[in-house]
């Protein structure tokens, strides 16, 4: 009977086991792993490779910059990147916003960011990667690169209802939208002329998500907030995947910038 | 075995309707088996069994061989059924629900797989596979439970055994007026001296039904399939191996009450057990068994043409574990049990809805929640001349957590983490003093603490609809233990063809968990009223009680009468939600030579200690006639019967207060049946 009685219990407990198991990760290695690399380009015995997260989209892209010896392949440091990103329509020329990278990182890259305000179809975007250390090595390489406009919009620009300057609103996060809380995340740059889009900070932005076809919002969602050189940090709470609406209103004190925005994120 | 038949004449409560669930396995009723059966399963059911000794179950076996397990609820003292449509009732004991109530198949727990209790575990059993109803409440539940609610066990057929080589058989069949009922069953056995197997299958089929103004209630269907197989095996002179399985499938099953259907709900259980015990003498037992159950629920709305959005809600839950009971007889009166269990469960269900050219919407429900159980029950029972004292104690431990990343962040989104297992202590203790007096007069007090967890719903569930009240239900992670404390009484008198039974119970809640309006939260579309949470209310309190009375005004002619009521409120004095009316049965029952007529008078007073505050209405009082007439006929080797039934006569238009949405039930219905045995 003991031995039927094994018979019962062995196998139960091994379906026990293998229901509480769990799987662990490892973590990779290379830093650029998960990222796309859009460029490189030899310029004074430098190596400079540029990667983003994605393909580049008319909006906020996230740009990773490593420069390397290109004898020695050895990662260097201590280098100041500029980002020059230029619209040549032909019959006239414009920049765009930029971020550019204050110094590498752990893993020697130099972050920073460019938002494209337009996609690379009514002309070729070129953009100039200039890197330049404090002994005055300089090393420069142009890109022409893609891009594309994505199937939901990340950049919203407009007039501004006080003083007609014109803005841009683009969109950093959520990246990868994601059923529950996501950090909701806006650059907000003006045109001061064609040449400069300075970041603009100390806007009210509220924002409020809605699925138009349930007629639905969603709780616990956080207006961002300023936090420097023209970011703003939130939180949107997207309680199923579908799709879904996110309103925006901008205020300058008391006075409205623009309403009736918004960004379409499908997830 | 006096302290047998001590048992016998107490807990009588409920005993006319033991009594027709007697009837269904009368033709397997095989002397050496049960004796076995009945002791090595006195650990859970030394209650209920007694019943068995009563000898009645050949008086009433005029009833319809085809009724559903949940005409056998809905006629069973404390008992009552909430309704959403034909199919799929949810049992309620005492004025408790699902949410309270367990539902067990041969001891093993069910969980439904429904967000909105469509399946409650009796829809996935058949009555025709079904030795009797366990109704366990009191305290009695504590070897299944920790919930205050009770437990109700649904004790499948064994096969027989410890006869000669045999084969036995028996099949039948039903037609219904009213909306083309079709059922059938089929059941074959063997049994030899130390082996024994019973299959049975049974399907049923109903169309849309009319309600007594003729009037055709949509999505009123059903089909249906169930296949059982058990298996019996002595291997040894002390010792009985128990397999069981069931395979259940419905489909095409509409909800009337509610704006979607089921096209398909299916369930898997089996047992295996394993029973040491002693033929003679002491009546110690050792069992072992292990469980397991898997139910899958799909629902959708694609038949409804109302233009909603389409829309799928399935659902899943499975439980497996093992559990080990041992009896023993300390002394002559003695006798401790011992009860450990462990169980592991899980429950997912999910929300997509399909608007037109976009893309679909997607959302947890029941965020994939694994709960591990661990479970020590422990009851000692000390008698005297006429007085038997009880204690039992129930401790468990309950771990949950959702296994879904998506499931966490729907509900970090709500401001809860849930990343992290939820521990729960529960339990309970419960006291019980029985005496009698010359075998007639019984009376029984019971006493009982329980600690009760909120269940996956009100603990981890997600917008889930509610088409009672048109409310969504969020559930609340951080939900304290329900607490609860009971008393009851119970009285039989039982003496020469009179059989009079009385009981009272009354139980006080604290942290009473019950859903409230969030007015903060919004609803998912402009068709839901609002947001409602779960939440745990200061206290609440529960009374009622049931008569039943029956008596045999001649040989051939009986009387039975049955009444039940119960009150809930929580502490400001408010109704509870959906509290069954005053509800009674007055039944004349004339069975002689071959005929067995019966005539039935149920009814239920209206109910107007409503909740408005759950969008509950007010519902009127109802009476129905039922008449059933019965003839056994025996030709050749073939022993039958044959019967004639006739549900609401008088063709009333009617519904009960537990109805969702006030559908109306079926006006008349005739049905015709027949049953042989081979």
């Amino acid at each position: 009977m003991k031995r039927i009685a094994i018979a019962f219990i062995l196998p139960a407990l091994l379906l026990a086991v293998s229901l509480i198991g769990c799987k662990e990760k490892i973590k990779s290695v290379d830093p650029t792993e998960n990222l796309i690399s859009i460029a490189s380009g030899v310029s004074n015995g430098f190596l400079i490779e540029v990667f983003s997260d994605d393909s580049l989209i008319a909006g906020y892209n996230k740009l990773y910059v490593r420069v390397k010896n290109n004898a020695t392949e050895e990662v260097l440091s201590g280098f100041t990147i500029t980002f020059s990103p230029m619209m040549d329509m032909g019959g006239m020329q414009h920049a765009a916003p930029v971020e550019n990278p204050g110094g590498s990182n752990a893993d020697g890259l130099y972050e920073g960011a460019v938002v494209f305000i337009m996609p690379g179809i009514a002309g070729t975007w070129t953009l100039t990667v200039h890197a330049e250390d404090a002994q005055g090595n300089v090393a420069d390489i142009d890109l022409n690169p893609e891009v594309r406009l994505p199937a939901e919009a990340r950049l919203l620009s407009f007039e501004s209802d006080i003083d007609s300057g014109q803005y841009f609103v683009s969109l950093c996060a959520p990246l990868k939208p994601e059923v529950g809380l996501n950090d909701f995340e806006l650059a907000i740059h003006k045109k001061e002329n064609m040449m400069s889009f300075p970041p603009v900070d100390g806007l009210t932005i509220k924002i409020e998500p809605e699925m138009p076809s349930m007629g639905h919002g969603s709780p616990n969602n956080e207006n961002p907030v300023s936090t420097g050189n023209g970011h703003y940090l939130g939180k949107v709470n997207f309680t199923m995947t579908g799709y879904w609406k996110v309103n925006l209103v901008i205020m300058q004190g008391q006075d409205t910038v623009k309403s009736h925005l918004a960004f379409d994120i499908t997830l | 075995m006096k302290l047998r038949y001590f048992h016998t004449f107490l807990l009588l409560l409920g005993m006319s309707y033991y009594a027709e669930a007697q009837q269904l396995p009368d033709t397997f009723q095989a002397a050496p088996w049960m004796q076995l059966r009945d002791s090595a399963n006195a650990v859970l059911l030394h209650q209920i069994m007694i019943s068995k000794d009563c000898g009645d179950a050949r008086m009433e076996s005029g009833q319809r061989p085809m009724r559903s397990i949940d005409e056998y609820v809905a006629a069973t003292p404390s008992l009552s059924l909430m309704s959403r449509g034909a199919f799929g009732k949810e049992p309620m004991l005492r004025g408790m629900n699902t949410d309270r109530l367990l539902v067990t198949v041969d001891g093993m727990p069910v969980m439904y797989a429904c967000i909105g209790k469509m399946d409650p575990a009796t829809s996935y059993v058949e009555s025709n596979n079904l030795d009797r109803i366990e109704v366990q409440s009191g305290g009695d539940e504590l070897a299944f439970t920790s919930s205050p609610g009770g437990a109700l066990n649904l004790k499948t057929l064994d096969p027989k055994i410890g006869s000669e080589d045999k084969h036995y058989g028996r099949a039948g069949a039903e037609f219904q007026s009213n909306g083309a009922g079709r059922n059938a069953f089929i059941k074959w056995g063997r049994s030899s001296e130390d082996f024994g197997v019973l299959i049975n299958s049974t399907w049923r089929a109903r169309d849309n039904y009319r309600d007594a103004k003729g009037k055709l209630i949509d999505f009123s269907q059903y089909r249906k399939a169930n296949l059982a197989m058990a298996l019996k095996w002595r291997p040894g002179k002390k010792n009985i191996v128990d397999a069981d399985l069931i395979v259940d499938e419905a489909w095409n099953v509409g909800y009337p009450a509610l704006p979607m259907d089921v096209p398909r709900a299916g369930a898997q259980l089996f047992t295996l057990e394993w029973k040491s015990y002693r033929p003679r003498g002491k009546s110690d037992e050792r069992s072992l068994r292990l469980f397991g159950n898997r139910v899958l629920h799909v629902m959708n709305n694609y038949a409804r043409d109302d233009g909603s959005m389409r829309m799928d809600m399935p659902g899943e839950s499975a439980v497996i574990g093992i559990s080990t009971r041992i009896k023993w007889q300390t002394r002559e009166k003695e006798t401790l049990r011992v009860k450990s269990e462990w169980m592991h469960s899980t429950a997912v269900a999910s929300m997509t809805m399909f608007p037109e050219g976009e893309k679909e919407m997607y959302m947890l429900t029941w965020p994939d929640i694994a709960r591990e159980s661990w479970a020590g029950y422990m009851a000692y029972t000390l008698g005297r001349e006429e007085i038997e004292w009880e204690g039992s104690l129930r401790l468990e431990t309950q771990v949950s957590h959702s296994r879904s990343a998506m499931g966490i962040h729907q509900w970090e989104a709500l401001g809860q983490d849930i990343s992290r297992p939820d521990t729960r202590l529960l339990g309970g203790a419960a006291i019980a003093l029985r005496c009698h007096k010359q075998r007639a007069l019984s009376l029984e007090a019971k006493s009982s603490a329980n600690l009760r967890a909120p269940n996956v719903s009100e603990q981890y569930g997600l917008y889930i609809y509610n088409a009672s009240d048109a409310f969504v239900y969020l559930g609340n992670p951080g939900l304290p233990n329900e607490k609860s404390l009971q008393i009851s009484l119970e009285s039989n008198y039982e003496k020469e063809g009179l059989r009079a039974g009385a009981a009272c119970y009354a139980y006080a809640f604290r942290d009473y968990i019950i859903a409230g309006i969030d007015t903060n939260l919004l609803p998912l579309n402009n068709q839901q009223n609002g947001v409602k949470v779960y939440r745990a209310i200061k206290a609440a309190h529960l009374f009622g009680g049931n008569v039943h009375f029956r008596v045999q005004l001649m040989p051939s002619l009986a009387l039975m009468l049955r009444a039940d009521y119960v009150d809930a409120r929580d502490f400001e004095g408010n109704y509870l939600p959906f509290i069954p009316p005053l509800k009674g049965s007055i039944r004349l029952r004339y069975a002689r030579g071959s005929f067995d007529l019966s005539a039935e008078l149920s009814g239920a007073a209206s109910q107007n200690k409503v909740s408005s505050y759950n969008g509950e209405d007010a519902t009127p009082a109802y009476c129905l006639v039922n008449v059933n007439a019965a003839y056994s006929y025996k030709v050749l080797m073939l022993k039958g019967k044959l019967l004639l039934t006739a549900e609401n006569l008088t063709n009333t238009y009617f519904w009960d207060h537990l109805d969702w949405n006030n559908v109306p039930r079926p006006g008349r219905n005739i049905m015709l049946s027949t049953v042989f045995d081979f």
